[in-house]
């Protein structure tokens, strides 16, 4: 059984190869790229500088001409001035090394940029996760319990219409209907936190105690020189306790980390509730059944039978004979859980634009910027390659009947 | 079938090879050698290719023929819910194929001084009917002006002023304009002739547009703000009294007290049942046109992908082997993909139009039915009947296509309805990402997108929703009911 998972891990170099030569190449033979994109720029700039000098019309047709080492320069900039395959190598041999090159747009190592995106899509999208399923065995046990009831029939009402409304477009319609838009005011419009909170905000009652800046006593200023003389600090600035208590004041207006630890907690809980709530609507239809589904199928068993015929009662029948049994299809679906919670991501943070993971692919595909693109397609597949892998690797660990070999 | 196929194999292959030149011919035409290769291209076509589409499209026959299939079909009649869906999805959508009769700016015939013209694909200049211009006419314009000009040559025959051409008129009959049932085009921008804004509200929403009217300033106001007395004694709202001169003419225009400027035309009451988009484009037949692009590319997706998976799975079954192992590693590498965001970059960067969309779908996709037709083609291998055709010296090509396909195609059936609704919604995602169809194609999910951009327009997000609902609730109708006909699952109940 490890040779089967050593040959796995030893797998997952080809694909790995496979997914990033592909999309390496496709970046690579298509018009548009970042050079093309850096000279449309340099031409913009040089007309836009044409037209204010006033200078004759001939000289700027030369100006926004690019010549021929310049030309070189920006391909070498972008790693464009080797073959593709070569390049391919170097990159390769860079990732290896953990390094994902630098962002075009942003000019920071992409792998600083995922680091700093990934946390947010990862919170938003594990409570939904952790929620959906709290929701979907609970109630696919008892529809499987109760199969052929009113509640089944009910519940299947439920499961249908969540399956034929994908996860974000239930978004939109939220977004508009409760978002303070048109309709009521009672969740955020989009975001992560808030950005800003006047006394009218509905968290303003946690805004913490803040203090001015030029009350902060001269020997401790000196510490923070990037304080200008007009800001105000909240409680949680180091300086803050050397502010008299008498020149301490509750803030007025603020953003998120202006707020104390419950109001912090609470804000982020309020622009969780639609997000979240996609991705649960996503993962509902297809939970619930494959839940439904797998205890069925156990209680057709034999061992069931068996169960009752020795004279257990139901409750001990089902739960603790049938459903442990099938549990095992949904707790390999665990070792996806980060793919799928990626795979939802593009399309939920696009709809509350929440900066995250998948935010930061859509950007970089629009920016054409591809080393965040490449990047983040390397993160992606190494996911989904360690997820196939940990959930056959669940597999085994809860079924002591399955062999691979 | 395979009977008609070999009586007349070579008039066919001839046939089809002339059509699969020209079109590859077209397909190529940016290459200097392109007669050459598309000749190339097109033998290869019906020596390799075409015998295996008949042969596959035999075994499908077989199986839709077989009784236990006609059995299935008789029970899946009797699900009443799957089959009512089946048959309103199909009748759906064999009339949107004929959406441009129905739902087009177009006109469908135009009788202009006798002559009649068929207007509905062709081209035909504005200034042929008497209009300015050398466009397109606008055909409702036209039967504006056609009645407007009917009615005064009969008032002038009526005074006895008569010129020759009123004269000639009286051989060849008033003109008219055969306008469709839905005079609106999917991409005809309507900003000339709707009064306000884009996006405009659904013409029944009076309130929204009278907002709209107030907001342009479209509305005759009285000389005089209203006084106190006025407005309590004549208008009864004495509620009003303190509200400002902007909020007071609102509140009035919402009730309706208010007259429009004589040069606003105003819309019919059904004339944009859903209203139009941020371009001013009409929202029903963007959701009409939608619909039929949604089901189509879903179809043709679902059909290429099982195409290609069940060629494959079938050799893999059949052959197993080295060339099982792998093929089916490659199977397991290519699926391991993150398949969204792959797509999303392949589609990004080449900007694909419906068909080359139809192929990046289908290149990613296509491994989930190898699994399906393998395993059933490994459990059909080892039945006796295959031994016996082995025996009576059948070859591979029909055991595979006579024998063992037309009994392992039951996956194929009741996964199908499930694929589509998946590349629906692949569809309408990667539009309202902006990486799916070219930009002015009707599609739901650019319409979904606009509508996240103008969240107090909800007819833009009501609409696209309540279309992708209602068609998907159908289709997985139409899939829990061919699930239950066609893989029962008989589940045994103890208590």
């Amino acid at each position: 059984m490890y040779s089967y998972f050593i040959r796995r891990f030893l797998l997952m170099i080809p694909t790995f190869i496979g997914i990033t030569f592909l999309c390496f190449t496709v970046t690579r033979f298509v018009p548009g790229g970042p050079v093309e994109q850096a000279v449309l720029r340099y031409q913009q700039a040089m007309a836009m500088s044409g037209e204010g000098g006033g200078g004759t019309s001939g000289s700027d047709m030369e100006q926004g001409q690019i010549s021929e080492e310049m030309m070189e320069s920006l391909k070498a900039i972008y790693g464009f001035d080797k073959p593709f395959y070569e390049a391919y190598a170097i990159w390769l041999w860079r990732v290896l090394h953990f390094d994902l090159g630098t962002s075009d747009t942003y000019s920071r190592p992409v792998w600083d940029l995922i680091k700093e995106k990934f946390p947010i899509s990862i919170i938003f999208g594990l409570s939904g996760f952790t929620l959906s399923y709290m929701i979907c065995i609970p109630l696919g046990v008892w529809k499987a319990v109760k199969h052929g009831s009113g509640f089944d029939t009910g519940s299947s009402i439920m499961v249908f219409i969540a399956y034929s409304i994908p996860g974000w477009t239930a978004g939109v319609l939220l977004l508009m209907l409760l978002g303070g838009h048109a309709y009521l005011d009672i969740v955020p419009s989009g975001g992560k936190d808030s950005g800003f909170i006047n006394e009218t905000s509905k968290l303003a009652m946690f805004l913490q105690e803040g203090a001015q800046v030029s009350d902060i006593p001269e020997t401790i200023r000196k510490e923070f020189p990037k304080l200008g003389d007009n800001q105000t600090i909240n409680a949680s600035h180091p300086a803050f306790k050397h502010v008299p208590a008498e020149k301490r004041f509750k803030l007025k207006t603020g953003n998120h980390s202006d707020l104390s630890f419950i109001g912090r907690t609470l804000d982020t809980m309020w622009h969780m509730i639609l997000p979240v709530f996609c991705y649960v609507l996503g993962m509902f239809a297809s939970s619930t059944v494959l839940m439904k589904n797998s205890l069925m199928e156990n209680l057709g068993q034999d061992y069931v039978r068996t169960a009752f015929a020795k004279g257990l009662s139901e409750r001990v029948v089902i739960f603790k004979h049938a459903l442990r049994n099938s549990l095992i299809p949904i707790a390999t679906g665990l070792g996806h859980m980060l793919s799928i919670i990626l795979a939802g991501s593009y399309l939920i943070e696009k709809v509350f634009n929440i900066n995250g993971f998948g935010l930061l692919g859509y950007d970089s595909l629009i920016a054409r910027d591809y080393p965040v693109t490449l990047g983040i397609l390397v993160i992606g597949s190494m996911l989904k390659l360690f997820g196939n892998i940990v959930s056959d690797f669940l597999y085994c660990l809860i079924d002591p009947r399955i062999r691979f070999s | 079938m395979i009977e008609t196929w070999k009586k007349y194999e070579t008039i066919i292959k001839t046939v089809v090879l002339f059509i699969a030149w020209a079109a590859f011919y077209w397909l190529l035409q940016s290459y200097s050698t392109a007669a050459i290769v598309s000749l190339v291209l097109a033998a290869g076509f019906v020596v390799y290719i075409l015998p295996i589409l008949v042969a596959g499209a035999d075994s499908f026959r077989m199986f839709i023929t077989s009784p236990i299939f006609k059995r299935r079909w008789g029970k899946f009649k009797t699900l009443r819910r799957g089959y009512y869906a089946f048959l309103l999805i199909i009748t759906l959508f064999v009339v949107s194929l004929f959406a441009e009769f129905l739902i087009n700016s177009n006109a469908i015939m135009v009788k202009y001084k006798g002559e009649y013209h068929f207007t509905l694909f062709k081209f035909i200049s504005a200034r042929t009917f008497g209009m300015r211009g050398y466009g397109m006419p606008n055909y409702r314009m036209m039967k504006d002006m056609f009645q407007v000009r009917n009615t005064e040559r009969a008032e002038r025959v009526k005074a006895g002023t008569a010129n020759d051409e009123d004269r000639q008129y009286a051989q060849w009959g008033d003109d008219w304009v055969w306008l469709t049932l839905y005079p609106y085009s999917p991409l005809e921008s309507l900003l000339d002739e709707l009064p306000t804004r884009p996006p405009h509200p659904p013409t029944w929403l009076t309130g929204e547009w009278r907002k709209a009217y107030v907001e342009e300033s479209l509305y005759k106001l009285p000389e005089t703000l209203p006084s106190t007395e006025e407005i309590t004694e004549k208008f009864k709202r004495p509620e009003w009294v303190d509200l400002e001169p902007a909020q007071l003419y609102l509140k009035m225009a919402q009730a309706g007290m208010l007259e429009l400027k004589p040069e606003v035309k105003q819309p019919g009451t059904f004339q944009h049942i859903l209203g139009t988009d941020d371009r001013g484009r009409d929202v029903f037949a963007r959701m009409v046109y939608g619909f039929r692009t949604s089901l189509s590319f879903a179809l043709l997706v679902t059909f290429f992908c099982y195409l290609i998976g069940i060629t494959i799975g079938a050799l893999l079954g059949f052959y197993g082997g080295l060339f099982d192992i792998i093929m089916q590693r490659f199977v397991e590498i290519w699926s391991a993909m993150p398949f969204l965001y792959t797509v999303m970059i392949f589609a990004a960067i080449m900007i694909p139009n419906f068909w080359m969309l139809v192929l990046i779908l289908v290149i990613f996709k296509w491994m989930g039915m190898t699994y399906y037709i393998r395993a059933e083609f490994l459990r059909e291998k080892s039945r006796d009947y295959v031994s016996a055709a082995r025996a009576i010296g059948c070859t591979d090509a029909a055991i595979i296509f006579r024998h063992i396909l037309p009994n392992s195609l039951t996956p194929v059936i009741s996964f199908a309805p499930f694929a589509v609704v998946a590349d629906i919604g692949a569809l309408v995602s990667l539009d309202f990402l902006g990486f799916g169809l070219p930009a002015p194609t009707p599609s739901w999910g650019e319409l979904l997108g606009q509508g996240l951009g103008n969240l107090t327009k909800p007819w833009l997000i009501l609409s696209p929703m309540l279309a992708m609902f209602l068609t998907l609730l159908l289709v997985s109708f139409i899939g829990e009911a061919i699930r239950e006909a066609f893989d029962p699952k008989q589940y045994s109940r103890l208590r």
